[in-house]
């Protein structure tokens, strides 16, 4: 008995010291090249290719935004007289492409995980764009898999401006179930805010201008409140994203 | 969270050895399967398998009382350790209630009809 409690014992000791060793090789990125090579099959099984004519048509809506987006600011060019009129994007922006493997919305986050990862060069914080609307932010990485946080996590934060100059700070939203929801806080009394304004990224987190975020929906504070706070109805709907794409380190 | 209720359910009925061996490689494939740091969930069962062990060696394990409160602790103490710091998810820790209950309530079911007649003793003529 005795024995067999010592076998147990030494069997416990052997299966946490190979869990400790692996945790401390996986953050070291020991096992990198055997990690990728499973998570190569793994992706291939979690990402599913076939697109429902739901999700057909939320690309398609998401492309006309797109392209009404980028055709404003084709105009707002040629007002005045810029001599770069093609995409809403700086070209030297290099993306990373990657297909959306699960969306996963907790009480209090929401995030993607999404079939690019170490080897292609995704690294943690860089944004994440579906056409030229922001979804998120890469929070981890391993070789073939990112995990990207939503805006709609209570965790994320964005400095953003809206269609009428007033800047502001888009949060997520305590809302449970809802990855298509956020919150656009810290905007002064003084500046406008009304429904229906357009918010888009003021390019002071490291990430390009002029990214479409959403569209406020509902104000939620007072006048008497220090700053304005309104619900967002973001453009860019978690639950059909088939591919995202992430933005790379500048070529 | 519904892997912690597999594990201590398994390791509170089954051989020790097979329980921590099954409990290592459920928690690495765990952890391939959802891009999380290699190891992390391995660990984890891994302790909670041994705690179980430790208690089978005094007490009954097999008691739905002890199953629940054992899968509750672990996952508030999974949650806690997962908030790393920042405030605990209340909402998870609820909906682990009937998430327990219902699996508890499945295996003691299948319990009672796989179990064998006249507790698996031959009766003599």
């Amino acid at each position: 008995m005795s024995r067999q409690r010592n076998q147990y014992w030494q069997l416990f000791v052997f299966l946490v010291v190979v869990s400790l060793t692996l945790i401390l090789g996986d953050q070291r990125g020991w096992w990198n090249s055997f990690r990728g090579l499973i998570e190569t099959r793994i992706v291939a099984r979690r990402v599913n290719h076939t697109e429902t004519d739901k999700q057909k048509i939320s690309q398609l809506e998401s492309k006309i935004t797109s392209l009404e987006n980028t055709t404003k600011n084709l105009e707002d060019e040629n007002t005045a007289l810029r001599k770069q009129l093609e995409a809403p994007l700086p070209p030297k922006l290099h993306f990373i492409p990657g297909y959306v493997i699960s969306l996963e919305v907790t009480a209090d986050d929401a995030f993607l995980k999404a079939a690019a990862g170490g080897t292609d060069g995704v690294k943690k914080g860089m944004g994440v764009l579906s056409e030229t609307m922001l979804v998120g932010f890469v929070t981890d990485v391993t070789p073939r898999i990112s995990t990207i946080q939503l805006l709609s996590s209570s965790k994320s934060r964005v400095s953003v401006a809206t269609s009428n100059g007033a800047k502001g700070l888009v949060v997520g939203t305590d809302e449970k179930d809802r990855p298509d929801m956020a919150i656009i806080d810290r905007v002064l009394q003084t500046e406008p805010l009304t429904v229906g304004d357009k918010i888009i990224t003021s390019g002071e987190d490291d990430i390009p201008p002029n990214l479409l975020i959403g569209e406020v929906s509902e104000i939620l504070s007072e006048s008497r409140d220090p700053f304005q706070r309104a619900k967002i109805t973001l453009y860019a709907k978690p639950r059909d994203l088939k591919r995202i794409f992430i933005i790379g380190n500048e070529q | 969270m519904i892997f912690f209720v597999y594990v201590i359910i398994f390791s509170a009925f089954g051989n020790t050895v097979v329980s921590l061996i099954g409990a290592f490689i459920l928690g690495i494939l765990k952890d391939l399967w959802e891009g999380q740091t290699l190891g992390i969930s391995a660990f984890s069962y891994i302790l909670v398998t041994y705690g179980i062990h430790l208690y089978k060696r005094k007490f009954n394990a097999h008691s739905a009382g002890f199953l629940f409160f054992a899968s509750l602790v672990t996952i508030i103490l999974s949650e806690l350790i997962g908030a790393n710091g920042k405030e605990l998810s209340i909402g998870r820790v609820l909906w682990s209630v009937p998430l327990i209950v219902a699996i508890l309530t499945v295996w003691f079911i299948v319990r009672k009809i796989w179990a064998p007649p006249y507790g698996g003793k031959k009766l003599s003529v």
